[in-house]
């Protein structure tokens, strides 16, 4: 039951605002940070009432839909997931609370983009807690309709130009995926859609072409929502016209549906096929690793540039995930450790690419402005801003102690086990990511003040404190990732050691 | 009926339909145009015939009678659009009532 | 003679004939009344044909006559559709003051379809689909005074008739090789039929029933009626021939022996018709033009589960859940075309969310619904077609189709993103309480198919011809 209320507050409190005439904006955000919340807090509650020791799938919940097709409403977690969900529930409640960085808009539609927020939260968070492959891409889908209209309607720069291409780009990759579930739901027999059972049965284990097309199509729609590197073009343009707090949503949890979607569908269900491919899965990784960071150096628009190192950090994660499905029978050890380390890193990802494109929409707000040139000088007038900007960077960059360092360094350790080449070249990227983020914090914060930032206001108080929040997050599972690293091994070890 | 073979009726109504048929691609006037069919729909109906007689059965007659019923709805249809296009567009060429393109 | 087999269709034509009757001797002011007796046939014609629904399946009148799930439910869906457009109308034919006999005509039109739907001997079929051809020339022509409404007019009677003389020939020569119009000795007859002249037979008739699909290679009058025709009627025939037509056509592939190729040539049209149509639609700024580019590709993906319709058990149940998800869905966005006045150039829908939010809404639905995103009852529609061409082999007439669903989304995204984004511009005038009674109707409708798929396809599980 306990999932379902995470699901169900949100959507019901996106309905109440949508059928609110006379809110006003303030309000609205009260009352939709409340749903947030709420469904953060059924999370926390499922967390704490999951047994690490216990099935793979809990806190299931089974209601009948259609199933003459074997369709149902199941939802359900492993530690995966719900690791994921509750970064994801975490990031919303910052993103909703968190000002909007619109410019000059009515403010009665503020109303509505809450609305679309806290929809948008209802089918993100269902599409990590789906234990039901058609339920997956329902909610895999409608998060793409509320991201579109989120950058469509409250965007900047060409927002509808950017929200079609995103929506158009990534709908392709659930075609894709659809087609690929239907392929897997016909593999079945009686056909079903029924996660656990695909899990258990391994329908397409040892069948040829068939399932290699099958597993093609899964990771092309996935890898569009990554993005693995050919794929990405769509990324930085949304990216760069959303608002912030959508494009946090952006980036920290819509792009992890993509890597969440690799450990869901194709790792557990297709281990033989995923097996086969690994390696080109994870030489393709390591080129968006390198290729990302190398492109992120090149930006000198502030967003543009986060928005590449994402690809590079997604780029990890792929390579966690592709060391952790190769077929070497004598290194469980570290596949569990590199799976651990994808999904650690997606957590990490999450808070503080979130907090970085929060902290883009408070210079847009201020300024109108992402050139990087146009900054400089800023540390001394708020030290607010730098204080947070600095150690989010950190921890984007992987410093020791904060969140990226503990993912990317399981992930790396469990490489040099399986691949160790491929570890040596992935290490390049950590230094050029660091580069780019040092070379960042200098533009803006040091150096000389161009004058028309003389009167650039410092972080008010809503900002600061769910930044804090946020940055509370990755400092914790960087000191003390034992809570959240129990709950993924439980997991990991079941789907690498479950072969 | 025995007097004329099969094969002759069935070229006479191949040879209607293809004068119908060309009448209809070729004429740009609506007046031909309604003839043609007019000419299509007759082929057919003579075709029934020939075919119910070769069978021995009904069924050839009958079409034949529905078959010209409904030209002949077709047709007074066809007429009543005609006498609008030619009220309103002052032609009763095809090509100079086609404005919607695309 | 078991009248009582066919009461759903006789009341259709003694209310029409009542209608003209009506028409002729009744005053202007009084004219819209037969409006309301439409309405009554089409309820009694409903309320007979779901009693019809425990006895199928079967043949009547010596198996001319087919009762089976697959035409009942057509006639639903078609009976529906017409109360849609009747209620849509008597506001739109406000300023025409004679227009009584249009009633009528919907009427005649609809029985035509729903004899084609039923239709179990080609003469029944030819019948069906020409009086359904002639009863709409006329209704698309009613706005006799306005240019576009004559030319479209005249654009689908050019078509129809010659596309009907071919169906008209392929019929005669079908019936030249087995001797005999009943579809159950034409299929038995047609096992050693000679090749040739089967495939001209085939040929006229696959091409006459795909004027009345909408499909490649007729399908060149739905956009022009789409913007010319009085909009209701767009609704109308938009949806209900194909559905009529779609359930022919199933039936008459079914009767030709399997070492035809006709799986191949329909798979054939049905790829060209749905990228045809949808590049078509793509370059559209004309809103009910594009909605009918969008229609003919539509018709596309109903002829991917003709193809298969003999190969997989459950086609025919895909076949039917998507023609009754389109026809909600293309019903509604017709409808609220209708209720806005027909208002059609794109740019005039700027801005519509602020001025109309609830007209925008049922138009979103709509549209979402006609791309296929879960949980409308669209998806569900295009997924049993994906399921049953994957599962019976023809895996690229399902990758044709996504990629065609991805650039509709194009189009649709793109009417969706001027009433969304766009600032709006001077006042909206909608038509009046009957348009938007129809418009929420067809929406709710809409939306309770999308909740209830479940009664939907079971009810549709154990659908089969009478043959």
């Amino acid at each position: 039951m306990i999932l379902t209320v995470a699901l169900a507050v949100p959507l019901l409190g996106a309905l109440a605002l949508a059928g609110s005439k006379r809110w006003s904006a303030m309000r609205a955000r009260w009352f939709a940070t409340g749903a947030a919340a709420l469904s953060l807090l059924a999370l926390i509650v499922a967390w704490f009432g999951f047994d690490p020791s216990g099935p793979l799938f809990q806190h299931v919940d089974e209601v009948r839909w259609v199933p003459s097709l074997g369709v149902a409403y199941r939802v359900g977690v492993d530690g995966i997931a719900l690791a994921v969900a509750t970064m994801s529930a975490l990031l919303f409640v910052a993103a909703i609370a968190y000002p909007l960085d619109a410019r000059s808009e009515p403010r009665q539609d503020h109303v509505q983009y809450y609305a679309w927020l806290l929809f948008l939260q209802a089918m993100s968070l269902g599409v990590f807690l789906a234990l039901d492959l058609l339920l997956f891409y329902v909610f895999f889908d409608l998060t793409l309709v509320g991201m579109y209209f989120l950058i469509g309607r409250w965007g900047h720069g060409e927002p509808q130009v950017s929200a079609l291409k995103f929506f158009l780009y990534t709908f392709a990759g659930s075609l894709a995926l659809l087609l690929a579930i239907i392929g897997l739901y016909l593999s079945l027999d009686p056909h079903s859609f029924d996660m656990r059972v695909l899990i258990e049965r391994q329908p397409l284990a040892g069948s040829g072409l068939y399932a290699g097309l099958v597993f093609l199509a899964l990771m092309l729609g996935l890898a569009i929502k990554t993005p693995l590197v050919p794929l990405h073009t769509w990324l930085p343009q949304a990216h760069v016209d959303a608002p912030g707090p959508a494009s946090a949503i952006l980036a920290g949890v819509l792009l992890k549906m993509g890597t969440y979607g690799m450990i869901r569908l194709p790792f557990a269900m297709m281990q033989d096929a995923f097996a086969r491919y690994a390696l080109a899965i994870a030489i393709i990784a390591l080129v968006a690793i390198v290729y990302g960071a190398l492109v992120a150096l090149g930006q000198r628009n502030l967003k543009r540039r986060i928005a590449y190192t994402s690809i590079n950090h997604m780029g990890y994660t792929v390579l966690g995930i592709a060391v952790a499905a190769a077929a070497f029978s004598d290194t469980d050890v570290a596949r569990r450790l590199a799976l651990t380390g994808a999904t650690v890193e997606m957590v990490a990802h999450g808070l503080i690419t979130g907090a970085l494109f929060l902290i883009c929409g408070s210079f847009w707000q201020r300024t109108g402005e992402y050139d990087l040139d146009r900054y400089g000088g800023l540390a001394r007038q708020a030290p607010l801003l730098t204080g947070f900007t600095v150690l989010a960077a950190f921890a984007s960059l992987g410093m020791p102690g904060l969140a990226g360092f503990v993912a990317e360094f399981q992930i790396f350790a469990g490489t040099f086990a399986v691949y160790p080449w491929l570890a040596v070249i992935g290490v390049v990227g950590i230094l050029i990511t660091a580069a780019l983020f040092l070379d960042l914090l200098r533009r803006l914060f040091f150096g000389s003040r161009p004058l028309h930032l003389v009167d650039f206001p410092d972080l008010n108080r809503a900002e600061w404190g769910v930044l804090a929040v946020l940055t509370l997050g990755i400092v914790v599972i960087g000191i003390a990732p034992r809570f959240l690293l129990t709950l993924i091994e439980a997991s990991s070890a079941v789907l690498v050691g479950g072969r | 009926m025995s007097g004329v073979p099969m094969e002759h009726g069935l070229v006479l109504a191949a040879i209607l339909f293809a004068l119908g048929l060309a009448g209809l691609m070729f004429r740009r006037n609506m007046i031909f145009v309604l003839m043609s069919l007019e000419v299509m729909l007759n082929a057919a109906g003579l075709a029934f015939i020939v075919g119910g007689t070769a069978w021995q059965q009904p069924e050839g007659q009958a079409m034949f009678l529905l078959v010209i019923t409904l030209a002949a709805a077709e047709a007074s249809v066809g007429l009543a659009l005609l006498i609008q296009l030619n009220h309103r567009f002052k032609t009763l060429d095809l090509d100079a009532a086609s404005r919607m393109r695309g | 003679m078991p009248v009582g087999d066919l009461l759903p269709e006789l009341i259709l034509l003694v209310g029409a004939v009542i209608i003209v009757l009506f028409a002729a001797f009744s005053s202007h002011d009084r004219q819209a009344w037969a409006a309301g007796l439409a309405l009554v046939a089409l309820a009694l014609a409903t309320g007979f044909s779901v009693m019809q629904w425990s006895r199928a399946p079967m043949l009547s009148f010596s198996g001319v006559w087919a009762l089976d799930g697959p035409a009942i439910a057509a006639k639903w869906l078609m009976l529906f559709s017409g109360a849609v457009t009747v209620s849509l109308s008597p506001q739109w034919m406000r300023s025409d003051r004679r227009h009584g006999e249009y009633y009528a005509l919907i009427l005649f039109a609809l029985l035509g379809m729903i004899m084609m739907a039923s239709a179990n001997d080609s003469m029944q079929l030819v019948v069906g689909v020409l009086l359904s051809s002639t009863a709409s020339y006329p209704l698309v022509a009613y706005h006799r005074g306005w240019a576009p409404a004559l030319e479209a007019g005249m654009k689908y009677f050019l078509i129809g008739a010659l596309t009907n003389a071919l169906l008209v020939i392929g019929v005669v020569v079908l019936f030249g090789l087995v001797g005999d119009t009943d579809y159950a000795r034409t299929a038995e007859a047609l096992v050693d039929a000679d090749p040739f002249a089967l495939t001209i037979a085939t040929a006229c008739i696959v091409l006459g029933l795909s004027f009345k699909l909408a499909a490649f290679p007729a399908h060149a009058w739905m956009p022009d009626v789409a913007q010319g025709a009085p909009a209701p009627v767009v609704a109308l025939l938009s949806v209900a021939p194909k559905i009529g037509a779609a359930v022919a056509l199933a039936r008459f592939v079914l009767l030709l022996p399997v070492d035809q190729a006709w799986p191949a040539i329909v798979a054939l049209i049905a790829a060209v018709t749905m990228t045809l149509g949808n590049l078509a639609a793509l370059r559209q700024s004309d809103v009910r033009r594009l909605l009918g580019w969008s229609s003919v590709s539509q018709s596309g993906y109903a002829l991917m589960a003709v193809v298969v319709i003999g190969a997989h058990p459950q086609a025919l149940r895909a076949l039917l859940a998507f023609l009754a998800a389109y026809a909600l869905a293309n019903l509604a966005a017709f409808a609220v075309i209708t209720h806005l006045r027909g208002r059609t150039a794109l740019d005039d829908y700027r801005g519509l969310a602020r001025a109309q939010p609830i007209v925008t809404a049922v138009l979103i639905v709509a549209l979402l619904s006609l791309v296929g995103i879960p949980p409308l009852v669209g998806f569900f529609g295009k997924f049993l077609l994906f399921e049953v061409t994957i599962a019976a082999g023809y895996g690229w007439l399902a990758v044709v189709a996504a990629i065609n669903t991805l650039v509709s989304l194009f189009y649709y995204l793109r009417v969706i993103a001027v009433t969304m984004f766009k600032a709006p511009e001077g006042e909206v005038h909608v038509l009046g309480i009957w348009s938007w009674l129809a418009m929420l109707a067809s929406v709710v409708v809409l939306l309770v198919a999308s909740l209830g798929v479940e009664w939907g396809l079971g009810l549709m599980a154990s659908l089969r011809f009478a043959l």
